[in-house]
């Protein structure tokens, strides 16, 4: 696609794109959860590291070279580790963003605005 | 874990299990947000549909084919799919048990820690 940052342009298009619109439109909520979203971040590398470098190690995936911008650590591109933390990071700003919603709807339909 | 299986074996071991952990502790407390964490599950699944067929096409990744059950769903393994559903599972509901005990001002290392002890109580009574 654009050669070595193949990888971050998706991580851009997939993941930091949605992730930045979730967090403009919603900030005031979000930034209550700040221990939150790190103890997230926290356990997800604690699982999916050891879970990345065995599926390496065992070739179920793989990342060609061609596509990262070749810093490797671990067994492991940078790019996948910001996978790991801004997926997390996504994935849970989601949550909190519909978690809040939720609230809202009933706290409306309670007082039936 | 040379065979066709092994990716579902890593999906069981990683992902599966958090799930299994997180709902066995928390069954109580999670299951007022089952409708939320499925919506969530649905947004995501969708997304890592898409997501994966272009990190696909583009080559950020490459899948081998001696090591999933070589069954493609929408362009996708199979093994994806579980992927996409066990791993939103399982941060989302981390993400709202945690953020219940942020908005009771508890800390989330002693509240995961007593609900667990709590919950060994409960199966050791039984």
């Amino acid at each position: 696609m654009v050669g070595k940052f193949t990888y971050l342009l998706w991580l851009a298009i997939f993941v930091w794109l949605p992730t930045l619109f979730l967090w403009l439109t919603n900030f005031d909520v979000l930034k209550r959860y700040k221990k939150t979203l790190g103890f997230c971040i926290f356990w997800a590398l604690a699982f999916s590291v050891p879970w990345d470098i065995l599926a390496i190690k065992t070739q179920i995936w793989s990342f060609p070279v061609e596509a990262n911008i070749g810093l490797w650590f671990g067994g492991l591109p940078l790019e996948e580790y910001f996978f790991i933390v801004f997926v997390t990071f996504m994935v849970s700003t989601l949550a909190l963003v519909l978690k809040n919603k939720f609230k809202e709807e009933k706290w409306r339909a309670s007082r039936h605005i | 874990m040379a065979s066709q299986s092994a990716y579902l074996i890593t999906l069981l071991i990683f992902a599966v299990s958090a799930v299994t952990i997180e709902w066995t502790i928390g069954y109580g407390k999670l299951k007022k947000y089952i409708r939320l964490i499925s919506g969530a599950t649905f947004i995501l699944w969708l997304g890592g549909l898409i997501g994966d067929n272009v990190a696909l096409k583009w080559g950020c990744w490459v899948y081998n084919p001696e090591r999933f059950l070589g069954i493609y769903i929408f362009g996708i393994p199979l093994e994806t799919h579980f992927f996409a559903l066990f791993v939103s599972i399982a941060i989302t509901t981390a993400t709202l048990a945690w953020s219940d005990f942020e908005e009771q001002g508890r800390p989330l290392i002693k509240g995961t820690f007593d609900e667990v002890v709590e919950k060994l109580k409960h199966f050791l009574t039984i």
